[in-house]
């Protein structure tokens, strides 16, 4: 006869709870290798970047600049001269990626 | 000790090359890393631009872009290597220019192997190729 396990889940939140801090250096170290990266004229663009505790182990890595998607994705100027991107953040998220193991 | 080194396949240009049938687009690796130690898994990251004079005409540009971006895959080997995996980052999203031109934008992960013929023998150390090596009986070293 099989034996059968019976487990009672007291705290279903404690995975999430135990990756938390992993989770924030991931969030942190993104946010500072953007900032790190993107380019420095007034310094707005790269103070811009910031990381946001949305709940237990949910962060998020923002950029309330106005522009910043011109700069991280380029754009062309009115008399169709392209002016190219210099993507910081996609830097960063690629390079953050390889080193957290998401790529492997 | 040295080891083959593996040259790096220029997948940006293939990319290049395989879009060059749909006018309006255009694309550029914006980043690249090897996954191994070896040099045979490369990921880089590329983004596609699609621009048209409306922007369904661009959406339908995007969207035609996607299909040859998630075909790399299937096609056959270029001479610097074969791509193995497609994933989209983000998008393909609404991204228009700052007078408004429609655009959009979408950014891909693509994983290239380098072809066979990319071993080559590593480069010696010129410092290491012109120092003699040390003569155990000169120096009175026993082994």
């Amino acid at each position: 006869m099989p034996a059968r396990s019976v487990f009672t889940v007291t705290h279903p939140n404690a995975p999430m709870e135990a990756v938390d801090p992993d989770i924030f250096l991931i969030a942190f170290d993104l946010s500072d290798k953007a900032r790190a990266g993107s380019p420095y004229h007034t310094g707005n663009l790269a103070d811009g970047y910031h990381y946001v505790r949305l709940g237990t182990a949910h962060y998020a890595v923002r950029n309330g600049v106005p522009y910043w998607r011109f700069v991280e994705f380029g754009f062309r100027r009115p008399d169709g001269t392209p002016e190219a991107a210099r993507p910081a953040f996609g830097r960063a998220l690629h390079e953050a990626r390889v080193r957290w193991g998401a790529l492997r | 000790m040295s080891y083959p080194v593996t040259a790096q396949p220029d997948l940006e240009k293939f990319v290049v090359e395989c879009l060059v049938p749909l006018p309006g687009v255009t694309c550029f690796a914006y980043s690249s890393a090897q996954l191994d130690l070896a040099g045979w898994l490369w990921s880089y990251m590329i983004q596609v631009d699609a621009r048209a004079g409306r922007k369904a005409a661009a959406r339908d540009l995007a969207e035609s872009a996607r299909q040859v971006m998630a075909g790399l895959t299937s096609a056959p080997p270029w001479d610097a290597g074969t791509v193995n995996y497609v994933r989209a980052e983000a998008g393909a999203f609404w991204n228009p220019d700052p007078d408004g031109g429609p655009r959009y934008t979408a950014r891909y992960e693509v994983r290239v192997h380098p072809s066979r013929d990319a071993w080559r023998p590593a480069t010696p150390n010129p410092r290491r190729a012109t120092a003699t090596p040390a003569d155990p009986r000169k120096e009175g070293i026993r082994s």
